[in-house]
């Protein structure tokens, strides 16, 4: 640490010497890149802030959602919804109102699928 | 090229000066700021756990009061309960330490119960097992707790730098539990199947998809102490089926149940192969869900079981496989995911294909669907 700090306060030196040897239109130049400088690193902790509300706001959108899959044990019917408290893996919930089979639930998972698309 | 005046010459030597002064400062005192910094952050991070732990604390107490219907108030008789601990059996003489073991966990598993029907009476006895498990998790979550403040206090007592150093390396997985315990309390609390129950899930899809095949007639029998075992019949082989019982969070004692089987049948029908699925902890990078297969007693937990399955499969010779589903500690204790659920048709494929392969019809199999049943249930079905 102590080594990077003198080898940075040379580095400082260095340049300020040049900044000492340079000619007024070249060390407004230099003033205008370094006063970009100062607004970027005041401006730093703004940007990412915003971009951390972004990246929330983004993770809010994948919101995931426990599912629960119900199946008919006599026909192809499948019934997707939200898992319900007292829902567990086959679970007899009902008859079917194709075949009058039994509806079980084959599935209860969690996914993780974009808000508004549904299951 | 004109130099500039004396004035900004000696500016810039001041400018030197100062970040001399710096490098000495921060040479001197360095370590001081990185305490203060260390001490803060976990000062933070212990605020987020304590959070946890009385959220954590609040839902179990709410479930014991919801779904027990006690006559009185439980907390203090819950908040008395989370400091509850088992002394593990002395090692240095390990002789005979897996009966010591046995031993414990039993009366561990009593002292729960006996402690759940008295605060929790009107609970039936899969939602005594769902209390159970997540009063095991706010346990975990309160110790967790505890331990950081511990650690906090010795290093501000000690002004140990090193010990701060530790603490903050260490957080973030401390953290990473934490919230994963968090998430199991919560899914044991409303049944919610676990990455954990996995093996369970495959075991009893197995025994339902042959049902569906007409091929066998399916009912389940608790032959040891929350452990389910059904025999189905697939290309000419008899399998007998064990898992823990559910819907409950229950974890069943296949060990018990795999050397019941083996002596039950032993100059009868002859055991010829056990096959093991279960849920196995993945490395960082590897996929959630990714099935391998490999050979040994597939189960976890604290060794009671495994020890058993394999002082019974070296006595009688018969070969062990074991598959696993692999996936993260977190993904092990929270809901199960879909991706995990996914791998099921991959696993029976594979345990179809290992029978076939190694044995022959009239052969006798154990599959042992290993893990917790919280949320997986069974169906009575007759073809």
């Amino acid at each position: 640490m102590l080594l990077m700090l003198v080898v940075f306060s040379v580095i400082i030196y260095l340049l300020l010497n040049f900044v000492a040897t340079m000619q007024e239109s070249s060390i407004s130049l230099f003033m205008m890149i370094f006063t970009i400088l100062i607004i970027y690193l005041i401006l730093l902790p703004v940007i990412s802030q915003f971009a951390r509300m972004y990246r929330v706001a983004k993770m809010r959108q994948i919101m995931p959602s426990l599912l629960s899959v119900i199946k008919c044990q006599d026909c192809n019917y499948v019934l997707v919804r939200e898992f319900l408290t007292g829902d567990y893996v086959f679970k007899n919930v009902g008859k079917c109102y194709k075949c009058g089979g039994n509806l079980y639930i084959d599935a209860i998972y969690l996914t993780s699928e974009k808000k508004g698309k549904g299951a | 090229m004109q130099p500039l005046v004396q004035e900004e010459s000696t500016f810039v030597q001041w400018l030197i000066l100062l970040f001399f002064m710096i490098s000495i400062f921060m040479s001197m005192f360095y370590e001081k700021i990185r305490f203060s910094a260390g001490i803060r952050q976990i000062k933070m991070e212990l605020m987020k756990l304590e959070r946890l732990a009385k959220n954590g604390k609040e839902l179990v107490i709410n479930a014991v009061k919801e779904i027990g219907k006690p006559g009185f108030d439980p907390s203090n008789r819950i908040l008395e309960f989370l400091e509850f601990f088992m002394i593990e059996p002395v090692d240095r003489d390990p002789f005979g330490i897996m009966k010591k073991l046995e031993h414990l966990i039993n009366l561990r598993r009593d002292v729960f119960r006996r402690f759940l029907s008295e605060v929790a009476p009107n609970a039936s006895r899969d939602e005594r097992a769902n209390l159970e498990g997540a009063l095991e998790a706010t346990i975990v979550i309160d110790y967790l707790f505890r331990l950081v403040r511990h650690y906090l206090i010795l290093s501000e007592r000690t002004k140990s730098y090193i010990l701060v150093a530790q603490l903050q390396l260490q957080l973030p997985l401390v953290m990473r539990y934490a919230k994963a315990y968090f998430e199991a309390l919560k899914a044991f609390k409303d049944g919610k199947p676990i990455g954990d129950g996995i093996g369970v899930l495959v075991a009893t899809k197995f025994v339902y998809d042959l049902a569906k095949d007409g091929e066998s007639r399916v009912t389940f029998k608790e032959i040891v102490e929350d452990t389910l075992v059904t025999e189905v019949m697939f290309e000419g082989r008899k399998i007998f089926v064990v898992r823990a019982k559910g819907p409950g969070a229950f974890v069943g004692k296949p060990g018990d149940a795999i050397v019941k089987i083996i002596e039950d049948c032993k100059g009868k029908n002859d055991i010829s192969r056990i096959i093991m699925i279960d849920a196995a902890l993945k490395l960082e990078g590897e996929r959630s869900g990714e099935v391998a297969e490999g050979v040994g007693a597939a189960i976890g937990g604290i060794g009671v079981d495994r020890f058993k399955i394999e002082e019974i499969a070296t006595k009688y010779g018969i070969p062990l496989d074991a598959i696993i589903i692999k996936e993260s500690l977190e993904e092990a204790i929270s809901p199960l995911k879909k991706e995990i659920f996914e791998s099921v048709n991959e696993v029976i494929k594979r345990i179809k294909r290992i029978i076939l392969q190694s044995t022959k019809p009239g052969d006798a199999i154990i599959l042992a669907g290993i893990g917790n049943a919280a949320g997986i249930g069974f169906m009575k079905l007759s073809s």
